[in-house]
């Protein structure tokens, strides 16, 4: 039983009709958050009844009266804790409805499953995977390929809310032992944007966009220093939001480059630091990902590489 | 408080000191209508009944084992099993298995049906002494039909989680009645591995490899547990959903296993068999301590971390690595015999999952293979049989355990009774088998 302190809090903010309370909650006993933490109760109506709902990474309970909120979310911090941790991410299947938490210890990413196996990796994209397939054999998500996929969200330290990536730092493909995919988030302060790469949170201090290449270069090198990357390259910051991606653009030098392949069209451009940057405009996401190289020659090599993986072009 | 209960200890020991002085007297003269030989007698018959007593307490700790190391929805069907496999194992040895077993033991034996096998010689107490009936057919029954249990509920480890109820019910029957007491004859009832020279001093391979071999034949036709294994062909931990469950149940076996093994030289009584009992328990022990802390030195090489559930395998890895040879070795190859246990279980569970074979429990790797060791290792640290001769016996009841019960699964599994459906066993035995839930506080509605 984790001893858990929760107080209501009136919010006076621009959002109090939809968030009417906030809940602090104490609790002393988690080993990889808190001890406080700052949980919105959001309200809602249906006709003329009212209902209160709180969350926590991604579990949701709702209650009619407001004195019930401290008991919901006792029991949603029990139910969500394991090993005195909180999910440092959740995979939400959304048409399934169904979410798993993941925690993380030490250098591994573990995923658990009620009364099943337990996924264990050192990498997230590989127990995204094989979570992926046993619940794509169980039916739980439905045939491979057609139905649900698995989107990954990180868990506010703060808020214990759900947050959801800007962008991914990659090297594929996953099938292999020593591949790497993190999703990267914006800190709720908004101060910085972090991914966890080789057992630790790795920030970058956000900075007109140049923050992406910051933070793939440092996570790149805690690659290399573990092994796991050899051309820092190799791994590409990929899925960038729209206003991440021309905040990045304004830092870089468009020299009106372009390259094909596999019929696809790579704007290129130039970082200050020399760095060749190719885009992959993914448009029916509204996402870019890019690829990196010392020359347009390597921005190639990447991208086809990519591609063929992809079966782009094939 | 502590005051109290021991004054109230006080007639007990006053009591005891009275029945030795008792016991003393006899030893010297005739006491009463008691004999020496009477009183040797009854000794040597109570041990073997305490110890045919802590061999059925066996049945707790696999019981605890099982379930411990297994999921929590699967707790009552494998607590059933294990009583059952003891329930119908127990009643077909008496009807068939004791007589397959020891043809001929009893003056005037019926063979198969006979019921009259386990019943107590007729005839005077001096005549079934004298007919050398050490121990009594009724003490022996008891002590043999707990090992008879012992290979059966080996195999429900290795099952675990997707077999049919009813599937385990015929494997037992089969096992108990038939393929166990076949098995046990060629060696304990005199039969030609006895006259090659097999020695199996309490049973590593008749009762142990067997089991284990039967329990790989198991895992093999069931095929694993949903999820056990990935596409690309590693591996993902099933968590126990109780560990101090399974380490209770290790102790159990433990404790079990001083029956299983001493109780073994069948007598208690006379010299011989008093140093016997004394080093085969010491033997025992030793054997244990080094099974266990091998597993956990290897579990840091593996998985960088000392790992109780290979320790508690390693524990009983060098129980059954011992219990071909407890009575013939010394303390220090006891100490060796348990250490390279520990040794081959670990590399034995490895082996498993190489071949994506799932075994919950590690029955095989446990009993299998370190029931093989046992055999080997009788050769090597003793003279009381040769390496053909054990090279030999491990074969056989390999074989026999694997095939026999492989003909048996593969029979089922083409009549479709031998494995639950996806959906039963995704939902758990006990509610799916049993209809009945061991945890209702932990289930969620949502």
């Amino acid at each position: 039983m984790l001893d858990i302190t929760t107080t209501l809090e009136q919010n006076n903010g621009a959002d109090r009709l939809s968030i009417p309370f906030i809940a602090h909650v104490e609790c002393n006993q988690l080993v990889n958050r808190g001890p406080h933490f700052q949980i919105p109760v959001r309200a809602s109506y249906t006709g003329m009844k009212k209902t209160y709902s709180v969350e926590v990474s991604g579990f949701r309970l709702t209650t009619e009266h407001v004195n019930n909120v401290p008991t919901l979310i006792e029991r949603l911090m029990e139910g969500v804790t394991r090993l005195g941790r909180i999910p440092h991410y959740v995979f939400i299947a959304r048409d399934a409805g169904v979410v798993y938490p993941v925690y993380t210890i030490d250098d591994e990413v573990l995923a658990p499953t009620p009364y099943g196996p337990l996924f264990q990796h050192i990498e997230l994209a590989v127990v995204r995977k094989r979570l992926g397939d046993y619940l794509h054999d169980i039916k739980v998500l439905g045939a491979k390929g057609r139905t649900d996929k698995f989107h990954v969200r990180g868990v506010d330290r703060h808020t214990l809310q759900l947050v959801r990536p800007i962008f991914y730092l990659k090297k594929r493909d996953v099938t292999k032992e020593d591949d790497f995919w993190a999703p990267v988030f914006r800190s709720k302060e908004g101060g910085h944007i972090y991914a966890y790469a080789a057992s630790d949170r790795r920030e970058a201090v956000i900075d007109s966009g140049k923050e992406v290449l910051v933070l793939h270069n440092l996570v790149a090198n805690v690659l290399k220093d573990d092994g796991r990357l050899t051309n820092k390259f190799d791994l590409r910051p990929d899925r960038l939001f729209a206003e991440m991606w021309e905040q990045l653009k304004a830092t870089l030098i468009d020299n009106g480059d372009e390259l094909t392949v596999s019929g696809v069209s790579i704007p290129i451009y130039t970082a200050a630091d020399g760095v060749t940057i190719g885009l992959e405009a993914r448009l029916d996401e509204e996402r870019y990902s890019l690829f990196l190289g010392g020359d347009i020659d390597g921005v190639r090599e990447q991208a086809a590489a990519d591609f063929a993986r992809r079966g782009i072009g094939v | 408080m502590k005051m109290l209960k021991a004054k109230r200890l006080i007639p007990l020991f006053a009591a005891l000191v009275l029945l030795m002085g008792v016991v003393s007297t006899a030893s010297a003269q005739e006491y009463g209508t008691f004999s020496v030989d009477e009183i040797a007698f009854a000794i040597d018959n109570f041990v073997m009944f305490i110890c045919a007593v802590l061999v059925l307490f066996m049945q707790a700790g696999f019981a605890l084992v099982e379930s411990g190391f297994n999921s929590g929805k699967n707790t009552i069907n494998i607590l059933f099993k294990n009583l059952m496999d003891l329930s119908i194992g127990a009643t077909l040895y008496y009807l068939i298995g004791y007589g397959l077993m020891y043809p001929g033991f009893a003056e005037g034996s019926a063979g198969i049906l006979g019921f009259g096998q386990v019943g107590i010689p007729d005839g005077t107490l001096a005549s079934a002494v004298e007919g050398g009936y050490l121990p009594l057919p009724q003490v022996d029954f008891l002590f043999q039909v707990a090992f008879a249990a012992t290979a059966a509920t080996i195999v429900s480890g290795a099952v675990a989680g997707r077999m049919q109820f009813r599937a385990y019910m015929i494997y037992t029957a089969v096992l108990t009645g038939l393929i166990y007491p076949i098995a046990g004859s060629w060696k304990w009832g005199g039969g030609w591995l006895d006259a090659l020279g097999f020695y199996d001093f309490a049973g590593s391979l008749i009762v142990h490899a067997l089991g284990g071999f039967a329990g790989l034949a198991g895992a093999i036709f069931l095929g694993a547990r949903i999820g056990r294994f990935n596409k690309d062909g590693s591996a993902n931990p099933m968590p126990g959903h109780n560990i101090t469950s399974a380490t209770l149940g290790v102790f159990i076996l433990l404790i079990g296993w001083f029956g299983f093994n001493p109780g073994s030289v069948l007598a208690m009584t006379g010299e011989g068999a008093t140093i016997a009992v004394v080093i085969t328990a010491v033997n025992t022990l030793l054997a244990a301590c080094t099974g266990a802390f091998a597993a956990m030195i290897c579990s840091l090489f593996i998985i960088g971390k000392p790992d109780i559930s290979f320790a508690l395998n390693g524990m009983l890895a060098g129980l059954v690595g011992i219990t071909a040879n407890a009575d013939s070795v010394s303390n220090s190859s006891a100490l060796i015999i348990g250490l390279v246990a520990g040794v081959i279980v670990v590399g034995a569970m490895v082996l498993l999952e190489k071949l994506r074979i799932d075994d919950p429990v590690g029955a095989w790797p446990v009993h299998g293979a370190c029931g093989i060791w046992g055999g080997i290792a009788t050769a090597l640290f003793s003279d009381v049989a040769t390496l053909g001769a054990q090279l030999t016996g491990s074969v056989v009841y390999a074989a026999w355990g694997f095939g026999t019960m492989a003909i048996v699964f593969a029979a089922m599994k083409a009549a479709g009774i031998l494995r639950v459906s996806e959906e039963e066993e995704l939902e758990g035995l006990d509610l799916s088998e049993h209809g009945a839930i061991n945890y209702p506080e932990f289930v969620s509605g949502d």
